[in-house]
């Protein structure tokens, strides 16, 4: 259950990271208004995906 | 540097026309020692306790050097000393790094840890990810505190405080009567913290991002509270710093690239202030065998109530 709690976290992160990209969210962003790209969110969110997944590894059943 | 402010009454500016904006690479030209200062002195106090954004938000208005400190170019400007800095860490523990990176790639993959490397691995990445996205979070608001060196002056006298505290409750944890080196004997290695632990030291250091707060210090107290010897807390204090001023560096530098600043000499000063870490972190591995963090923690305290009077 916990693994794909982590996948889903990953997959929300991937999604968001997606949106900042095409610029379609501006949370937390300096200036939101921009409509530049919000790259650095994306490799934030990004990150945070790739954290995700590594722990969903740990967290998923193992052989014994 | 920083969009200058003329100050009419210092000798080499002059009077700008009404409704210039001035161009400070144009108008003004950076002030080389000024900036190689500020590398010098961000590299020395970086891996010191004692807060090295605080120093470098106070100092220059402590002599009164005319640049503002809101200026957009000069957070990705500390940024690049960052980097240094960054640089310096990777250098002095690059054995460490070569095993970490390895046991990172095979615990990520397998899921399992199964050498000292790995975990070490994870807890930096435990003790990096949450103190990485909340300075993320916050970092737009907290850069406004960059305008005021007298709330710098008081998270400084803060961060004494939390120094000296957290060497008290460690004192509490110590057996009497021994040598020092027998003390730390009984505490653990870096890699022995808990998952737990690293996540909350490295959670910590998103206070860091305060002018003042020594992430240095943080990370410390947090490894002495968690059960290890000082220079283990040293040590990992070191190691979490890499990856998360790296991270920082990615954001801001590139802020640089355009801004019209002085590339070169920031990256000379980038350079000093590498050097300078590299040495400071080779004393305080030394220092802590034996030493503590109160020193540091009466410093910081004298001089952010100092500096508060001096600033008004």
């Amino acid at each position: 259950m916990l693994a794909f709690a982590f996948v889903a976290l990953a997959l929300v992160c991937v999604v968001f990271a997606v949106l900042y990209l095409l610029d379609i969210v501006g949370w937390f962003s300096r200036d939101p208004s921009s409509h530049s790209p919000h790259t650095t969110h994306a490799i934030v969110l990004v990150v945070v995906a790739v954290a995700a997944l590594i722990a969903a590894n740990f967290a998923r059943p193992k052989p014994v | 540097m920083f969009d200058l402010e003329p100050r009419l009454s210092q000798p080499g500016y002059r009077t700008l026309p009404a409704g210039w904006v001035p161009d400070s690479a144009i108008m003004y030209r950076v002030s080389w020692w000024q900036a190689l200062f500020i590398g010098l002195l961000q590299g020395a106090t970086e891996l010191f306790p004692v807060s090295s954004l605080g120093h470098a938000v106070i100092i220059p208005s402590l002599l009164h050097w005319s640049f503002r400190q809101s200026d957009p170019t000069f957070l990705p400007f500390l940024t690049l000393l960052h980097l240094g800095t960054a640089g310096a860490l990777v250098i002095l523990y690059w054995p460490e790094w070569v095993g970490i990176v390895r046991g990172f790639v095979r615990a990520a993959l397998r899921g399992r840890i199964e050498s000292p490397e790995e975990r070490m691995a994870m807890l930096l990445l435990m003790g990096t990810i949450p103190g990485g996205v909340v300075g993320f979070v916050l970092k737009s608001s907290i850069a406004a505190l960059f305008a005021s060196p007298r709330a710098a002056s008081v998270f400084l006298a803060a961060n004494g405080v939390l120094l000296v505290g957290a060497e008290f409750l460690r004192r509490r944890s110590e057996r009497a009567g021994i040598s020092r080196e027998e003390q730390e004997g009984d505490f653990k290695a870096a890699d022995q913290i808990s998952f737990r632990a690293a996540a909350i030291t490295g959670l910590c250091q998103a206070f860091a991002f305060l002018p003042g707060i020594s992430r240095s210090g943080v990370t410390m107290c947090g490894g002495l509270l968690a059960g290890l010897r000082h220079q283990e807390a040293a040590k990992l204090s070191f190691l979490l710093a890499t990856p998360i001023i790296a991270g920082a560096g990615i954001v801001e530098v590139p802020q640089l690239a355009g801004s019209g600043a002085p590339l070169g000499l920031y990256t000379v000063a980038a350079v000093l202030a590498g050097v300078a870490a590299y040495l400071s972190a080779r004393f305080l591995i030394r220092y802590f065998r034996s030493g503590r963090l109160d020193p540091y923690g009466y410093y910081c305290l004298t001089a952010g109530v100092v500096s508060f009077f001096l600033l008004r």
